[in-house]
């Protein structure tokens, strides 16, 4: 399967974020006084693992997009537009999950791979979470905090993203 | 009396990790969503597939963090606060 230069360019981002911040993190346990070696390879597993899981979701939307090639769904009319704008208004007020049905084969069949990839994602987080739990070379605190890396360099892109766009 | 204390502890901890895993739950189902929808867009216009996969893939990666936030919560309440909440009562009691 090819990958997606999107994919690609993401997981890059992404993985260089996520090295610098375990790098940071690894750093403030050394100077809290709490540095050893168990610090570090649970760093470096938890990093690969933010990294990995990342990657994997980047497949698993890649193949759920490339379930639509070459399926040609008719654009919205007048009608479709204001449903779209009426359920986007009501879904502001409360959730909603009739606006969110897909509507064609195809989209249902992408709902369901990114749904299973979700959880297989999951399972493989809690296996090695476990594993570092169990084996004592890894320290589980600096395998489980590069997780949440992802999400602060997503929100660090988009303030960066905001402040070019100001200037 | 120490056995009952150390089993509420046990329970409330198991019971808690059950409870954050909950928060595991809403992420499949809106990624599941949010991606059907994003596949619907590049259905009728395919020529914003790039962007769209994009765009999609950063919204995904933050609603999967929720999940994540919710595993670790369980992991450190099944693994790592029984032990630290024993430890405590046991030095409380002076045992």
């Amino acid at each position: 399967m090819k990958i997606e230069p999107a994919v690609k360019k993401e997981t890059g981002i992404i993985a260089c974020g996520v090295t610098v911040m375990s790098a940071v993190m690894v750093g403030i346990f050394a100077i809290a006084g709490h540095f050893d070696m168990t610090v570090l390879w649970g760093a470096v597993l938890g990093t690969a693992l933010a990294i990995g899981n990342f990657f994997l979701m980047g497949l698993g939307v890649q193949a759920a997009a490339d379930k639509m090639n070459g399926v040609q769904m008719p654009p919205l009319d007048e009608e479709d537009q204001e449903e779209v704008a009426r359920q986007e208004e009501e879904a502001t007020m409360f959730f909603q999950g009739k606006s969110a049905v897909p509507t064609s084969p195809e989209a249902q069949s992408a709902k369901r791979l990114v749904q299973l990839s979700y959880h297989g994602r999951m399972l493989l987080c809690i296996l090695v979470l476990v594993l570092a739990l169990v084996i004592p070379v890894f320290n589980i605190m600096t395998a489980a905090i590069p997780l949440l890396f992802p999400r602060l360099i997503i929100m660090g892109q988009g303030v960066v993203q905001k402040v070019k766009e100001g200037k | 009396m120490l056995e009952l204390a150390i089993g509420i502890i046990l329970g409330g901890c198991a019971l808690g990790a059950g409870c954050a895993m909950i928060a595991g739950i809403g992420p499949g189902i809106g990624e599941g969503n949010a991606v059907a929808k994003a596949c619907e867009a590049i259905g009728r216009q395919p020529e914003c597939k790039g962007s769209v996969t994009t765009t999609m893939l950063m919204g995904c990666a933050v609603a999967e963090t929720t999940g994540l936030y919710a595993l670790v919560i369980a992991i450190l309440l099944i693994f790592v606060a029984p032990k630290l909440l024993v430890g405590v009562l046991m030095g409380a009691l002076g045992l």
